[in-house]
């Protein structure tokens, strides 16, 4: 009674076995990617956001998405600057510019220009070093993830900005989303000029709270002192609202919306075919077992557990190839993807599921399989 | 040899169980759609970008030497445009601004970039419907039109709308259908007094629009228009224009890399999907094979055999792929506004990929049957 026939009844056709297995890795393979593209279009809609380091937002009632940054007047920020439990107040301004490398041809690239007061305590620790370097007139700070026409990453290089020219004064790391090639971070005196934008014009108003406050409870003071040509959110709201706006909206993120399911689908049917016509094969002598006295419980059994040792197997090398995939990726367009736990896990989930729903389909021909058919 | 002409064995061997072969159609279906999805999107990324220049109602179109993509916005002097309209051959030439806007949706309020076309009122410079007369109407100052296809974003926008734009109210006079690419949501056309009025700098120019004497030759005009007009401009007709944008999309972006790596996923499940359709066939009917091995049937017969049933897959599995690709490329191009379609080279290309990868799969599947020793069936 204790023979583990699901594992004999794998082994015994290695050849078959492997088909089904090579069959179901790739169909694995195919979800890990498409969920990847969608997991890093969310992320990256939103690196920005999760860069600066902030509880509230400010931002104009018009304000959609980053895309779209409508601005609001300077003189909110005083206003906010006064609202018990607000601790501090920084000027962002965001808006896509065209980055030219002077020394290869004025070769240009998509740029995300962040127009920024450099207040140390709204960037991460390791970074607050950089910005006196910033200081100067004219003199930008490059993200070192920027796609390699960019140029040369050398602290003193020169290259032009919105045609103006701009002195590389430091080099951080933030990460380059979908929306453009590279990311700087300036002043917000050279980012006005660049712009040629009024000062009072500002698009995101960053807020930092007292350690004993409730962001909840700053956010409605805030409503309340603010005119209502503002809107306050907290860090979590905003980044929800980016990455639904990028998914939802945006074509790039419907595409790889639209990826995730077909592979899903296509994932489920083939993960059927390659276990329906496993289990046909097996037809006879699961129809054997049911004559012979065993429960339907126990044959299911026999079944669901080659099935799920199809997945299981399936799973690592799936895991594997799509690490290399992401490396392709990586190396073909310069988008990073990383795998996550909740990216493998979610996979892993799927494909047991997936596995589970074929099998106990594929099965239902054992349950019509009536033994004195087949001798 | 005679029987293999007359029954269509492979056939039958492959319709003798209609639900495996249903299901195995269904396999290779499947990943034929996945490859038509993965190259419908790099095509329609490409397709959309350079959307805007099939518009373009011209016979040459001048721009600045650093505009080697849509992207950019190098401006051109306007005088180029004017030294162009010295020579005999050329008729008419109009400016074309191109640029960006916010727009207030009118129903959430929520502000959302747009793409700006600005153009002296009652010229011509796009292929659209009614253009002479929607153009005449942009003559009042304030007066824009707006494109009905472009994505949901902008709110119920109809003519008489009162349209905010940047801060001023702008009047909708008129509705044209043009379409989005994937870096714009939509388009505003309008007057250039109307544009002028919010970014100044009339005479630098995003492109000027020539038209030419009938039966120009085109070639020898734009070798006359480069020797004069110096190093600052190109001259391109639309179609260069937007081939020279699909190319540079498809070049440049990351988007290609990441499609093609998904077409050769799609391709290696179709192979491995058919290979184990193929194997268990053979698998099942080794008797078969082997009996026809024993009355003396070459090898070549079975592999024909085999070979035969794999192009018998991959048709079968196409034509539900195909019908499938074309089912989402509908419901993808409703949805996102990119430029979707099927066109035959495209069809073509998926076809031979499809055959390609079930020839594969046959060759590696028929090493079985050529093993068949009919001594062990028996």
């Amino acid at each position: 009674m204790r023979i583990f026939l699901a594992w004999h009844n794998t082994l015994q056709n290695k050849k078959r076995s492997g088909a089904a297995v090579a069959g179901i890795t790739f169909a694995v393979l195919l979800v890990f990617m498409q969920l990847g593209f969608l997991q890093t279009a969310k992320t990256n809609s939103t690196i920005v956001y999760n860069y600066f380091q902030f509880d509230l937002i400010i931002v104009s009632t018009r304000f959609e998405a980053l895309e779209a940054a409508d601005y609001f007047d300077s003189s909110r920020l005083l206003q906010a600057r006064v609202v018990p439990g607000v601790r501090d107040v920084s000027t962002l301004d965001v808006s896509r510019g065209r980055w030219r490398d002077p020394e290869n041809n004025n070769l240009g690239s998509s740029c995300m220009m962040l127009g920024f007061d450099l207040n140390p305590a709204f960037v991460p620790a390791e970074h607050r070093a950089l910005l006196p370097a910033l200081t100067p007139r004219d003199t930008v700070m490059l993200d070192r993830f920027s796609h390699p026409d960019y140029g040369s990453q050398r602290i003193g290089r020169e290259a032009t900005l919105e045609n103006r020219p701009v002195t590389l004064a430091a080099l951080y790391e933030m990460g380059v989303g979908f929306q453009a090639e590279g990311t700087i971070i300036t002043s917000l005196d050279t980012y006005l000029t660049i712009r040629r934008q009024q000062a009072r014009h500002v698009i995101f108003g960053l807020v930092q709270i007292t350690p004993d406050s409730n962001p909840a409870e700053v956010k409605q003071r805030l409503m309340a002192a603010l005119p209502d040509d503002v809107i306050v959110f907290t860090k979590d709201e905003l980044v929800f609202r980016e990455r639904n706006y990028y998914v939802n909206v945006k074509p790039i993120g419907i595409m790889f919306r639209a990826g995730a399911f077909v592979a899903f689908c296509v994932g489920g049917v083939i993960l059927y075919q390659v276990l329906a016509s496993e289990i046909s094969n097996r037809l006879r002598e699961l129809a054997t077992l049911k004559a012979v006295g065993f429960t339907d419980f126990y044959v299911y059994g026999v079944g669901i557990q080659q099935a799920l040792l199809f997945a299981a197997m399936s799973y690592g090398p799936a895991f594997v190839f799509s690490l290399i995939t992401f490396r392709l990726v990586y190396w073909a367009s310069h988008i990073p993807m990383f795998m996550t736990w909740s990216l493998a896990l979610t996979v892993l989930g799927l494909s047991v599921a997936m596995t589970t729903v074929s099998s106990v389909l594929a099965l239902q021909k054992v349950k019509r399989a009536d033994p004195a058919d087949l001798f | 040899m005679q029987l293999a002409h007359r029954i269509p064995v492979a056939w039958c061997m492959l319709v003798h169980r209609k639900g495996r072969f249903l299901l195995s159609m269904l396999g290779i279906a499947f990943s034929v759609v996945i490859m038509f999805m993965e190259i419908g999107f790099f095509n329609g990324i490409n397709d959309s970008q350079a959307r805007m220049a099939s518009f373009i109602d011209a016979d040459l179109v001048l721009m600045h030497k650093g505009r080697y993509s849509l992207l950019e916005g190098d401006r051109l002097n306007r005088i180029r445009m004017q030294q162009a309209l010295a020579f005999d051959e050329v008729t008419a030439a109009a400016p074309l601004y191109e640029g960006n806007q916010l727009v207030i949706n009118p129903d959430t309020g929520m502000a959302q970039a747009i793409s700006v076309l600005a153009f002296p009122p009652g010229s011509r410079p796009l292929k659209l419907e009614d253009m002479g007369e929607l153009s005449a109407r942009l003559g009042i100052k304030g007066t824009v039109l707006f494109d009905r296809l472009s994505r949901d974003l902008y709110g119920r926008v109809v003519p008489g709308t009162l349209l905010t734009i940047g801060d001023t109210p702008h009047q909708v006079v008129g509705l044209v259908a043009m379409g989005p690419s994937i870096r714009s949501d939509g388009y505003l056309l309008m007057g250039d007094q109307t544009w002028n009025d919010s970014k100044a700098a009339a005479d630098l120019l995003s492109m000027a629009l020539l038209k030419v004497r009938p039966g120009t030759d085109l070639e020898a005009l734009r070798q006359k228009l480069l020797a004069k007009l110096g190093d600052e401009a190109l001259v391109m007709t639309p179609e260069e224009v937007r081939q020279r944008e699909v190319d540079f999309t498809a070049s440049a972006t990351p988007a290609g890399g990441v499609f093609a790596i998904g077409l050769v996923i799609g391709f290696l499940i179709g192979l491995i999907i058919c290979y184990q359709i193929l194997f268990n066939e053979i698998s099942d009917n080794m008797p078969q094979y082997a009996t026809v091995k024993a009355v003396g049937f070459s090898r070549g017969y079975l592999v024909s055999l085999v070979m035969q049933q794999a192009v018998l897959l991959a048709v079968f599995g196409f034509i539900p792929g195909l019908a499938g690709g074309a089912l989402l490329y509908y419901v993808i191009e409703s949805s996102t506004s990119i430029l979707m379609f099927i066109s035959v080279p495209r069809a073509l290309l998926i076809f031979v990929l499809t055959l390609i990868m079930c020839a594969v799969s046959g060759l590696l599947a028929v090493q079985k049957v050529l093993r068949a020793d009919p001594a062990d069936v028996f």
